[in-house]
């Protein structure tokens, strides 16, 4: 390399399709990306959050000392054995008052599978509770509880790898040239090695520009369309009954409810012209070898499960599942969100899916941690709020999570968090979070500190360390391991690869992978032993992972969200993010070129609808929901169709979130993000 | 001045530059199979290097990210690597070299901070004998052999090494080796000359045909990456970074809607068509395209010179 | 740290002092400036100006003294925000002059009418000054935008016609209202050889047009064109327009060359 300078290889920070890249440092400081073109995924591309992702790490908000909220209601700096004793104590004497319950934990989706791993031995052995969750629940939650009943596992099926094979691709509820751009470049190679592209979505997306076919369906009817395609599929004899009578279950059920949706059903609910519908079934049907990705267009609703199992349903009628470049494909939006799942970073699992119910389960990780795992299930974060109201959780533990920006109706989050006895935050920079936090914990940021992540694709790939960290910043596996030394409990850990060796010696999907494998190249899981080469596709053959290998088809139905237009509140809003920004922009908003890309929150607005109320691009427009009031500037396009606002979550300065509706998907738990009413008023200068 | 060298020969004009205080930098695969300059002499020349994707020799000169002076008293700031002797610059980045030369030295203003960084640089090109990925640099004149840019230009002729100085400082350093013959040489060019695809050049220049720019467009996702690897992208933005006191200057890509937005959020090129005509402009119609091929390589959306290429010949 | 090595320096800036802050109109003021190569500036010419902090930004000169020059800057953004906050005393980084001043020489050949709207005074103050033939159309969002009042009658006295006109009239204004090109028509373009041009973007497009539309030839008008520029130097790449770097081969251009910019720049073909 360069005299003066070093490059380390490591996985991208912001999204799930896990490219790797080198980061040039000098002087302790790192300087640049280097893009690898050995890289099965990136192949010497990445967008523009892996090209300046370095840039968020050495920003002087980073948070460098622990702190300590004093009486006069400050964060005050004290020293690391202060603060790590505080805490250890007063989650003791939490713990002892109102027991094990009383105690939340959230994970992050951010941080290594280490950092998630020593977390969640934390929580449910040295504390005893189940309320661990992350922001999963958010994004995801709703396709791990999806599929997993469809299919048997919670994850993307198919590999990244496999799409340039693909003759057909449907995408829907994902905006990937934005959101997993080197995904979407696998994609556009499939295309130009003759693919079909469908994409149905709301807004007109990038993908949409350039797809044969886009069906602009109306926000939260997303089961009609689906049914609709079963519908027309088996109507016209395009279903593979071959693959449906040897390795599914419920199909006849199933189509009881899919035979109602006939194209013209359809195309009343969801707005999609019949003769469209037809057209992209018939193509995605036809084709040998068809994917589906979908991302939070489909998971985020109170109907999210029901999205999943459509998609699983209409996978499955055509056989498209279990074969390279086919299969169900939910693109994961967190750099290790797929990890944290894994690691069970959510309530009543046991790291690697398991059961905490199953009794030789419970044995093998007692004989590790020492303790049996609590056998109750906890909360998801969505509900911890409601949980701390009623006095049920008295104490919450954060790792590296800003709820108070990200989840659903804020004002609700703000007031639980303030009536909490204590709250812990450990971060990298200071968030809304951190204001009601009565201690805060500098961590180690990306960059930092070595790991692994587990992309969108299930593939383990190392994370490494290539600067020191701010002050007295920590990695996060220290500062938990510390905080239960102190509670009593000793896990020993001198570096991440050893909490890696006993995290896979506890689940077997990564029981075959150590650092040594994994050290040039990731491994998707399952890996069940050394030998293993990993699993690029799921359910081989159509066995699927359930308990009697079939995949299973659930009947579900079109259900009005619980939130539409009308007169007073006209407007559909659907929330989302853009490519340059990464959720609560607590990154992305301190590196300069994506600030400088979207510098201020806006609202898409369609042309029509903008001259009717006298808007143009440029002006502030205030929308309105129920809830609350955000002001943004309007930006008028036809991305989005007539009757429906876009907004993003990125921006303090216009917390949309205010407007979002705190209704929650029964199964997941996840809330309506994607679909609530609001009305749009121009904001009059007084000149 | 065309010498004719043995390999040995090569190394000890190296050790020879080494002993002038330069680092010399040479083409190695690191342990994850990616090309990566490696300080010291060569054992031997890997046959298999394509190029770097990444633009080292760019980086020398212009590195991506500098800083330039100190805010409190406006000291000057100087970033260096110190001497360098490239060793192993395919020819179109040596003759991208050429053209940043030109522009950063041979204009009404001279940018210090270059000129200081080029005169410690000593380039020692070898020449092509196959196409790498997506490249075209015979059309655009820079490869496979470079006409310009270097101080010194191997040709891997027949198990020796022919030696074309390009500097004075070349042909002192290699002074005493025999002569070579320059007929040979050309007979051995005309030959490696054929495996390169040559198209109608006329055809690749400015202004681009508008359907080619609305798909071009369409595919372009401001990732940025045709403009952080191209060997000829200099553009830059200065800036204090958050936490420092320094300006430093970083550089900017015109394929970010930042790059033309004025004050108040006015832009001059508000639309994607218009951001890609404004770079074409440059790569083409002023000219600063090698046809190295970096930019096809990492677009995400395969809308970069290749597929450029591939819509304004219709498949020729 | 001498002089010397700074002048090698293209991009780093030189240390200068603030001497006075003038409040020109809402959110303008003019910044004098102790700055000992004043004498180098040419009417029309530009110098980059740091704040102490983010980064520089260009602007023209206004006016020069001995050793000073004036620059009037309107607030619209983080670094002129920045400049606002600064006060007289205060150490200020100047790099400069540069790019192409107004033709001087052409200029005092004829008669030469400048049609300026706002903020565009500035550019052309001394050229309106240094020639004795000449007429200002000029026009300001409202009276008070009206900038440098205190010359008017300097300038009238020295013979030069000094036409007025605001967007929006208020109660102190009994002038000539509407855009500025309402005071252009055939008789006064065709009393001139040369015209000069500058303002907001809209306003310098339509005022060229209608010059032309009126008889004067495209060679003979000329404006000062506010592109983004980073480095004043043509180095940094950002003022460049077809390919002509505004900040070395401008900013003041003939109408005729910057149809040719943009025609090169518009690039269709089909
Ligand atoms: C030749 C010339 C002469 C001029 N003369 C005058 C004059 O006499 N008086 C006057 O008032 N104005 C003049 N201007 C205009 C003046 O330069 C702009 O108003 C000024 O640059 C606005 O700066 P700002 O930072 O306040 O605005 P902003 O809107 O904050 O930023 C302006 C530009 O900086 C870019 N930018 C934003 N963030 C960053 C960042 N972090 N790093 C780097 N760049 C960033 C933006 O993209 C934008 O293009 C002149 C311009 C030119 C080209
Ligand atoms: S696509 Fe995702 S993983 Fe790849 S560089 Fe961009 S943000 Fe990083
Ligand atoms: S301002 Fe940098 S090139 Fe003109």
């Amino acid at each position: 390399m360069l005299p003066g300078e070093r490059l380390v290889l490591t996985t991208c920070v912001w999204c799930g399709t896990g490219c790797q890249f080198y980061l040039r440092v000098r002087d302790n400081r790192l300087v640049g990306v280097v893009p690898s073109r050995s890289h099965p995924i990136s192949r010497g591309r990445l967008c523009l959050k892996g090209w300046k992702s370095f840039q968020f790490v050495h920003h002087p908000d980073r948070l460098k000392y622990p702190m300590i909220r004093n009486s006069k209601g400050q964060l005050e700096r004290v020293s690391w054995e202060e603060a790590l004793d505080y805490v250890a104590g007063r989650l003791m004497e939490i713990k002892r008052k109102y027991g094990p319950e009383a105690i939340a934990v959230f994970g992050s989706a951010k941080c290594t599978n280490e950092d998630n791993y020593v977390l969640v031995r934390f929580a449910r052995a040295t504390i005893g509770t189940d309320h661990v969750d992350h922001c999963a629940r958010l994004c995801h939650a709703s396709t791990v509880a999806g599929l997993a009943r469809s299919f048997g596992s919670g994850a993307m099926t198919n590999s990244i790898d496999e799409i340039e094979d693909a003759e057909v691709i449907l995408i829907t509820g994902s905006n990937t040239s934005e959101q997993h751009p080197v995904i979407a470049s696998h994609m556009m190679r499939a295309l130009n090695r003759g693919a079909r592209l469908i994409v149905v979505d709301p807004r007109r997306i990038p993908m949409a520009r350039i797809a044969h076919i886009h069906l602009s369906h109306r926000p939260g009817t997303d089961i009609a369309w689906i049914n609709g395609f079963i519908n027309v599929i088996v109507n016209e004899g395009l279903a593979d009954m071959d693959f449906v009578r040897n390795h599914t279950t419920g199909f006849e059920e199933m189509w009881e409810v899919a035979k109602e949706y006939t194209p013209d059903v359809v195309e009343s609910i969801t707005g999609i012209p019949k003769e469209d519908l037809i057209r992209a079934a018939r193509m995605y049907a036809s084709a040998e070898k068809a994917m589906i990705f979908y991302a939070m267009g489909i998971t985020q609703h109170v109907t999210g499960t029901h999205n999943v199992f459509a998609l699983a349903n209409l996978a499955m009628v055509t056989g498209h599942i279990g074969k390279p470049s086919t299969g169900v494909n939910p693109l994961r939006g967190q750099n290790n969100v797929q990890g944290a799942s894994d690691l069970a970073v959510v309530p009543g699992k046991l790291p690697g899916y398991q059961d905490p119910t199953d009794p030789e389960v419970r044995r093998k990780f007692a004989r590790v941690w020492g303790v049996e795992p609590p056998a109750w299930k906890g909360f998801a974060s969505t509900q911890v709020s409601d949980a701390i109201m009623d006095g049920t959780v008295k104490a919450v533990y954060i790792m590296g999570e800003n709820p108070v920006r990200s989840h659903p109706d804020i004002r609700h989050i703000e007031e639980a968090f303030e009536n909490l006895e204590f709250l812990v935050v450990q971060d990298i920079f200071p968030t809304e979070t951190t204001k009601f936090a009565h201690v805060v914990l500098p961590a180690t940021a990306w960059g930092e500190k070595d790991g692994t992540f587990t992309n969108t694709d299930r593939r383990v790939q190392r994370v490494r360390r290539a600067v020191a960290p701010p002050a007295e910043a920590r990695d996060d596996w220290w500062i938990i391991q510390e905080v239960a030394r102190r509670m009593g409990d000793d896990y020993g850990f001198e570096d991440p690869s050893q909490i890696f060796d006993e995290m896979a010696s506890l689940m077997p999907i990564y029981s075959g992978i150590s650092y040594d494998r994994i050290e040039r190249e990731g491994i998707p899981w399952p890996c069940p032993s050394p030998d293993h080469p990993g699993t690029p596709y799921l359910h081989r053959d159509g066995k699927f992972n359930t308990p009697d290998g079939r995949g299973r088809f659930f009947p579900v139905r079109h259900v009005d969200p619980p939130e539409l237009p009308d007169e007073e509140y006209p407007f559909y809003l659907t929330t989302g993010r853009v490519g340059v920004h990464w959720h609560t922009g607590s990154m992305s908003r301190r590196i300069h070129y994506l600030e400088r890309e979207v510098p201020e929150p806006f609202v898409e607005i369609n042309p029509e609808d903008a001259r009717t109320l006298g808007v143009r691009t440029g002006d502030r427009i205030r929308v309105c929901s129920r809830r609350g009031c955000v002001e943004a500037k309007a930006l008028v396009t036809d991305t989005v169709s007539r009757g429906v606002v876009f907004s993003t979550f990125h921006f303090e300065e216009a917390p949309i979130n205010l407007l979002t509706i705190n209704v929650l998907d029964p199964i997941a738990l996840i809330p309506e993000l994607k679909v609530s009413a609001v009305r749009i008023e121009k904001v009059e200068r007084n000149a | 001045m065309l010498k004719r060298l043995t390999w040995e020969q090569v190394r000890d004009v190296l050790r020879n530059l080494e002993g002038m205080g330069y680092t010399v930098l040479h083409p190695a695969k690191n342990e994850f199979g990616d090309w990566i300059p490696r300080q010291g002499i060569p054992e031997r020349w890997p046959e298999d290097f394509p190029n770097y994707l990444f633009p080292f020799l760019r980086e020398i000169v212009l590195p991506s990210t500098e800083p330039v002076f100190d805010t409190a008293d406006y000291r000057p700031i100087f970033h260096t690597y110190g001497k360098i002797a490239f060793f192993g610059a395919r020819p179109c980045d040596a003759t991208a070299l050429a053209y940043t030369d030109a522009f950063y030295l041979e204009r009404l203003f001279r940018d210090k901070h270059y000129e200081k960084r080029r005169k410690d640089l000593f380039v020692i090109s070898v020449a092509c004998t196959r196409p790498c990925e997506n490249s075209f640099c015979r059309t655009m004149g820079a490869g496979p052999f470079a006409g310009k840019g270097f101080d010194i230009q191997l040709y891997p002729v027949e198990g020796l090494w022919y030696a074309e100085a390009g500097s004075d400082a070349a042909r002192e350093l290699l002074r005493d080796y025999p002569d070579a013959d320059a007929g040979r040489l050309e007979e051995w060019r005309k030959k490696v000359l054929e495996r390169f695809p040559l198209y109608d050049r006329t055809k690749l220049r400015y202004p681009v045909p508008s359907p080619v720019r609305d798909f071009l467009s369409d595919r372009c996702f401001s990732c940025g990456g045709c403009i952080w690897l191209c060997p000829t992208c200099t553009c830059y933005n200065e800036r204090q970074p958050a936490g420092l006191n320094v300006v430093v200057r970083e550089q900017d890509a015109c394929l970010l809607s930042g790059y033309h937005r004025l004050a108040k959020g006015a832009s001059l090129r508000p639309t994607m068509k218009e951001m890609m005509g404004f770079r074409y402009e440059c790569k083409l119609g002023i000219g600063f395209c090698t046809g190295c091929g970096r930019c096809s390589t990492t677009c995400i959306g395969y809308a970069a010179m290749d597929a450029y290429l591939e819509k304004t010949l219709g498949g020729e | 740290m001498s002089m010397k090595l700074h002048l090698n320096f293209v991009n780093v800036p030189l240390p200068a002092r603030i001497v006075s802050i003038v409040d020109e109109a809402p959110d303008i003021k003019t910044f004098v400036i102790r700055y000992d190569r004043s004498a180098q500036v040419l009417p029309g010419q530009f110098v980059m100006l740091f704040p102490g902090r983010l980064w520089e930004i260009p602007i023209s000169v206004a006016w020069t003294g001995d050793e000073e020059i004036a620059l009037t800057i309107a607030r619209v953004g983080k670094v002129t925000s920045a400049l606002f906050q600064m006060n007289v005393g205060d150490k200020i980084g100047v790099r400069g002059p540069y790019g192409r001043p107004w033709p001087m020489d052409l200029l005092r050949d004829g008669r030469v009418l400048f049609v300026i709207g706002g903020l565009g005074l500035a550019p052309v103050l001394m050229a309106f000054e240094q020639l004795n033939k000449a007429t200002l159309v000029y026009g300001a969002r409202s009276s008070r935008f009206l900038l440098y009042r205190d010359r008017y009658d300097r300038w009238k006295r020295e013979g030069k016609e000094v036409l007025l006109t605001v967007d929006r009239a208020s109660e102190e204004w009994d002038g000539h209202v509407g855009v500025v090109t309402t005071l252009l028509d055939e008789e006064i373009v065709s009393s001139h050889d040369y015209a000069v041009v500058a303002g907001p973007p809209i306003m310098m497009k339509f005022a060229s047009e209608m010059l032309e539309k009126l008889g004067m030839e495209s060679d003979r008008i000329f404006l000062t064109l506010e592109n983004h520029m980073k480095c004043g130097v043509g180095l940094c790449g950002h003022c460049r327009v077809g390919d002509k770097y505004v900040c070395v081969d401008g900013p003041v251009f003939s109408l005729k060359e910057i149809r040719r910019l943009e025609e090169w720049a518009a690039g269709e073909v089909i």
